[in-house]
C-alpha cells in the first residue's frame, strides 16, 4: 500500500515536471524567435515583458478586478441563458405550436454573430453593464434553447412507453423520465453555450467600454490603444486560462458524475 | 371453465397502418381469449403484426377495428396490473439496480417507502440479482438487464405480464437461463402471460398454448396446445419434436396463404 501511494505520488510529480519542462520549452522557442527575427518590442514582445506584466498588473490589482468583473459578467448573463433557455426548449419540445414559431426564430438568431447585437445594444441600454450582459445572452441563449428542444426531441421512446405501463404521467413523466434522459445531451447544450457566452462577452467588453468597471476584454482593448503588445498578450494568455478552469470547475465534475451513472458521455453533435 | 375466467378477449381485431398514399394491412381479423393463469406464445414470422398486436394489449397503440376486452372492461390507458417487457430492456440508466425495481411500485397505494425496497429486492432475489441492487445499467450484461427488466415487470405483483420478445437479443446460453427462470416464477404465482416470439422453440418451452401467425397482414394459422410437463428445457426431443410440427405449420400453410395472395 506504502508502495502504491509512493508511486502515485512519484507519478504526479513526474507529470507536473513534464509540464514545466514543456512551458520552458515554449518560452525559450518564443524568444528565439523573438531574438532571430529582431522585431520591436511595440510588434512582438518577449516573454520577459509579458510576464513582468503579469507580474505587475497582479500586484497593483488590476488584473484581478478585472477578472472579477468579467467573471461576474459572465455568470450573469449565462444565468439568465440558462433560466429561460433550458424552459422555453422543453417547452418548445412539447408544444408543437411554439416550436413552429420559435425554431424558426431560434434558428435564426443562432446563426447571428453575437458581436451584431453590439450596436443594437448601444443604443438601447448606452454604455452600461447591461448592454454587456444583453450580448453574453443573445449570444448563448438561442443555441441553448436550439440544444434543449433536440435533446429532449431525441430521447428514446422505449423509455416513455416503459414508464407508461409502469403508471407514469405528466408531471411526474417528465421529471422521472424525460428530463433525465435528456440530461446528457442538455449538459452538452450548456457546454457548447458556455463557451458562446465566454465568447460574446469578450467581444461585447472589447467594443463597449462602460462605466461599470473594467473587464478583461477592455484590458486588452486599452492595451491595443496604448501599443502595449505585452498587455495584449499577456491579457490573451489570462483568457485563455480563464476558459480552460472555468470549463473545469463548471462541466468536468458533471460529466464525471454523468459518465459513472449513465456509462457514457453524449458526445456534441 | 367459466367465462369470468377469460383475462383477455380479442375479437375480429384488424390492424392497417396509413403511410401517405398507401397503406399496409398488418393484422388480419384476430379474435382469441385467454384465460387466467395461462401462459400464451404468440408465434409468427417478422413483421407479421405480433408486436402490434401486443402493444394494443397493452394500449400502447389504439384498437379502431374489433375489440380487445382485458378485465371485462375496455380501457384505453396503460395500467400497472398489466405489466410489459420489451426486446430491450429499457431500463432507466439514471437509476441504479433497485431504484429501477422500485419505480414500478411508486404508484402502488399504501407502501411505505422502505416496504417498496423491500418488495424490489425480494424480486430481485428472485431473478438471481441479489448482489447487484447498487450496480448501474451500464455496468450489466444483456441477460442481467432482461432479469432486472422482470423483477421490475413483477414487482408490482401485475395480473398479466405481457413480454415482447424479451430474449431476442441475448445468446442462447443467456436465454436458458431466462427460460428456467421465467418457467419457476410462473409455477409460483401463475400470472397471465402473454408472449410474443419469433422463434419456435421459445415458445414451445415456455407457452401452455402457441397462437401461429401468418405472414403479413397477420391471420391466425393455428391455436396449438403444448401439453408437455413443466419444467421444460429446449434440449428436450418432445420439445423438438413439436416445435417441428410449428415449424411446418409456420412454412407450409404460411406459405400457401402467401402464394394465394399473389
Amino acid at each position: 500500500m506504502k508502495y502504491r501511494l509512493l508511486c502515485l505520488d512519484l507519478n504526479v510529480v513526474k507529470s507536473l515536471l513534464k509540464k514545466i519542462a514543456y512551458l520552458f520549452a515554449v518560452l525559450c522557442i518564443w524568444q528565439f524567435l523573438y531574438v532571430l527575427g529582431g522585431c520591436s518590442d511595440l510588434i512582438f514582445p518577449t516573454p520577459i515583458q509579458v510576464v513582468s506584466f503579469l507580474w505587475h498588473a497582479c500586484a497593483d490589482g488590476t488584473l484581478m478586478s478585472a477578472t472579477w468583473i468579467t467573471i461576474k459578467r459572465l455568470i450573469l448573463g449565462y444565468s439568465v441563458s440558462v433560466l429561460i433557455g433550458i424552459p422555453m426548449g422543453i417547452l418548445c419540445s412539447r408544444f408543437y405550436i411554439l416550436n413552429a414559431f420559435v425554431g424558426k426564430l431560434v434558428l435564426g438568431l443562432q446563426t447571428l454573430p453575437s458581436i451584431c447585437w453590439v450596436p443594437l445594444t448601444l443604443l438601447w441600454f448606452g454604455q452600461t453593464d447591461r448592454a454587456i450582459l444583453f450580448v453574453v445572452t443573445m449570444g448563448s441563449l438561442w443555441s441553448l434553447i436550439a440544444s434543449t428542444e433536440s435533446s429532449v426531441r431525441q430521447i428514446p421512446s422505449l423509455y416513455i412507453k416503459a414508464a407508461h405501463t409502469m403508471g407514469s404521467r405528466g408531471v411526474d413523466l417528465w421529471l422521472t423520465v424525460i428530463f433525465p434522459a435528456a440530461l446528457p445531451s442538455i449538459i452538452t447544450g450548456m457546454k457548447q453555450s458556455w463557451a458562446f457566452a465566454w465568447r460574446s462577452l469578450m467581444s461585447a467588453e472589447i467594443y463597449v467600454s462602460t462605466i461599470g468597471g473594467l473587464g478583461i476584454g477592455q484590458l486588452l482593448h486599452y492595451g491595443r490603444e496604448m501599443q502595449a503588445m505585452d498587455q495584449v498578450m499577456g491579457i490573451i494568455f489570462v483568457i485563455i486560462a480563464i476558459g480552460l478552469i472555468a470549463e473545469k470547475v463548471l462541466f468536468a465534475n458533471v460529466e464525471r458524475i454523468l459518465h459513472k451513472r449513465w456509462g457514457f458521455i453524449k458526445s456534441s453533435n | 371453465m367459466t367465462e369470468t375466467d377469460v383475462k383477455i378477449c380479442a375479437s375480429h381485431v384488424s390492424k392497417v397502418f396509413t403511410g401517405g398514399c398507401h397503406f399496409i394491412k398488418v393484422l388480419d381479423d384476430i379474435s382469441f381469449s385467454i384465460q387466467t393463469g395461462e401462459f400464451v406464445a404468440i408465434l409468427g414470422p417478422s413483421g407479421c403484426g405480433k408486436s402490434t398486436l401486443l402493444n394494443m394489449v397493452a394500449d400502447l397503440e389504439p384498437c379502431k377495428e374489433g375489440n380487445i376486452i382485458v378485465n371485462e372492461y375496455h380501457t384505453d390507458q396503460p395500467e400497472r396490473h398489466r405489466m410489459m417487457m420489451f426486446q430491450e430492456a429499457a431500463l432507466f440508466p439514471w437509476y441504479n439496480v433497485l431504484s429501477n425495481v422500485v419505480y414500478g411500485l411508486r404508484f402502488k397505494k399504501g407502501l411505505t417507502n422502505a416496504e417498496r425496497k423491500t418488495i424490489a429486492s425480494y424480486y430481485l432475489r428472485m431473478v438471481g440479482l441479489g448482489h447487484f441492487e447498487r450496480a448501474y445499467i451500464h455496468e450489466l450484461s444483456g441477460g442481467m438487464k432482461q432479469r432486472v427488466a422482470l423483477a421490475r415487470a413483477l414487482a408490482p405483483n401485475p395480473q398479466m405480464l405481457l413480454m415482447d420478445e424479451p430474449f431476442s437479443a441475448l445468446d442462447a446460453l443467456t436465454c436458458e437461463h431466462l427460460y428456467k427462470d421465467v418457467q419457476k416464477i410462473w409455477n409460483m404465482q401463475h400470472k397471465t402471460i402473454l408472449l410474443v416470439t419469433h422463434n419456435v422453440r421459445e415458445a414451445v418451452v415456455l407457452a401452455q398454448r402457441v397462437i401461429v401467425l401468418s405472414q403479413r397482414p397477420g391471420k391466425i394459422l393455428k391455436d396449438f396446445p403444448i401439453q408437455l410437463p413443466y419444467p421444460r428445457s429446449v434440449h428436450d426431443v418432445s420439445v423438438s419434436a413439436l416445435a417441428n410440427e410449428l415449424t411446418h405449420v409456420l412454412h407450409v400453410k404460411g406459405d400457401d396463404d402467401y402464394a394465394s395472395c399473389i
